[in-house]
């Protein structure tokens, strides 16, 4: 994990201070990587968007309790994916990962041959597959630590659980993972 | 499968993700009408029924609950409306206004276009009165039935179960969608289940707001009891006491 640049702690401060701008510039850096995860933890595109506009509103108006030494990407995250969680909630809708994969190769291999590029992309779409099989709890540590490439410890502040439990969370969700995957072998 | 991290890694890679719109400039323009919470802020809340909601946003943003937080929830002919202060009655109104005629619940049922379901519980005993209000809508007739045990004045349950017809759906299109500032730090209500439904209650003191039959679009308010609110894909159900949350449960499970 990056360390927090000296600017985003100025810009920390005076949103703290109630400065919008600062705030405004604060949450640019980290919105994308929101939307994300609140569109993988609902499944869907306008729920996603209204958990990360209900969770910028809320961090704004809960700044003032965030710690100066805390990094303020997961503390972020964590309050739209608990805005994600919510608003899923209130639909009673168990979220899919309606999700696809594109064409494009994973950035940095080498390109491989045309049908190797096949078997590697129905290789992602089965773990996908198997992926979305997971229960909420499972997927919502994959989807962190591999989606979202999070670190341990922000995955831990994300889910709101300590950096052990994600440990022994991610190895058991790996685990079932494993067993879809050879069951859909078998 | 010694690489599954490394393809789940390559999975995140190449997921599709779909256009989502920045949320910036929506949370910052939200930001300048919104008040930072104070401390003690008191968190009250009306309740909004009847089918003719449409207006209700309307009619409350100039009445005395101007700071009103309108949200929808999704529920079929019922908002919900967050408030600092419950606007003060002018005398107290019983729940027979609003409810529509009075008749019998087999008339009733003979009137209805489907049958309506009602609470069968044993130890509840038939209703003391049923009420069936038509509401003239636009796109229909929205039709409401109201069971009530005990006395309009100490009354001891109130069941309401309005039809999910295209009619009130068509009503509730004119809504905006889209909350209108719902603030997520105030909760004077929780989300429970009934029958596998989302169902919402409501302990909280508030007020339940209905038209008047003779009185156009105007909105009137009542004291309101606890409420449980929850909906089928064909009804949306309002149960209405002094019960605990268990017992309005109990009897909302057995509604059939």
């Amino acid at each position: 994990m990056v360390g927090r640049p000296r600017s985003e702690t100025k810009l920390v401060r005076r949103a703290q201070a109630g400065d919008k701008v600062a705030f405004a510039e604060l949450i640019e850096a980290h919105e994308k990587v929101a939307l994300r995860l609140a569109w993988l933890l609902t499944g869907n595109p306008a729920d996603a968007e209204d958990a990360v506009q209900n969770g910028l509103v809320k961090a704004f108006f809960a700044l003032d309790r965030f710690r100066p030494e805390a990094q303020l990407r997961p503390w972020l995250l964590r309050i739209v994916a608990n805005e994600a969680r919510e608003g899923r909630r209130s639909k009673t809708r168990r979220a899919r990962l309606a999700v696809r994969l594109s064409e494009q190769q994973p950035v940095g291999n080498a390109a491989p041959s045309p049908q190797a590029a096949v078997v590697a992309a129905e290789e992602r779409d089965r773990v996908l597959t198997a992926v979305e099989q997971l229960s909420e709890r499972d997927r919502s540590v994959i989807v962190c630590r591999y989606f979202l490439d999070l670190s341990e410890q922000e995955t831990a502040c994300v889910l709101s659980i300590r950096r052990g439990t994600v440990k022994s969370r991610c190895s058991r969700a790996l685990e079932r993972l494993r067993g879809l995957l050879e069951e859909s072998n078998a | 499968m010694p690489d599954l991290e490394r393809t789940l890694r390559e999975v995140g890679n190449t997921l599709a993700y779909p256009e989502l719109q920045s949320q910036a400039s929506a949370a910052l323009s939200r930001l300048e009408r919104e008040r930072r919470p104070g401390p003690r802020r008191r968190t009250v809340i009306v309740a909004v029924g009847a089918a003719v909601i449409a207006l209700a946003a309307a009619s409350l943003a100039v009445s005395a609950v101007r700071t009103a937080i309108f949200d929808w929830f999704g529920f079929a002919g019922e908002g919900i409306v967050v408030v600092d202060k419950l606007p003060t009655l002018d005398r107290p109104v019983d729940l027979r206004a609003g409810a529509g005629e009075r008749m019998l619940l087999p008339v009733a049922q003979h009137r209805l276009p489907y049958a309506a379901p009602v609470p069968r519980l044993e130890d509840l005993g038939p209703p003391n009165a049923v009420y069936l209000r038509e509401i003239e809508t636009t796109a229909g007739p929205v039709f409401r039935v109201s069971l009530l045990w005990g006395k309009p004045g100490a009354y001891r349950l109130l069941f309401s179960a309005t039809a999910r017809t295209p009619a009130l759906a068509r009503q509730q299109s004119h809504i905006v969608r889209k909350k209108l500032g719902a603030d997520f730090r105030i909760k004077p209500y929780t989300w429970t289940s009934v029958n596998g439904q989302r169902a919402l209650w409501i302990s909280v003191r508030h007020q339940y707001l209905y038209t008047a039959p003779s009185r156009g679009f105007a909105f009137r308010a009542r004291p309101a009891a606890r409420v449980l609110l929850w909906q089928t894909p064909r009804f949306a159900f309002r149960l209405e006491g002094s019960f605990e949350l268990e017992e309005a449960l109990r009897i909302g499970r057995s509604v059939g």
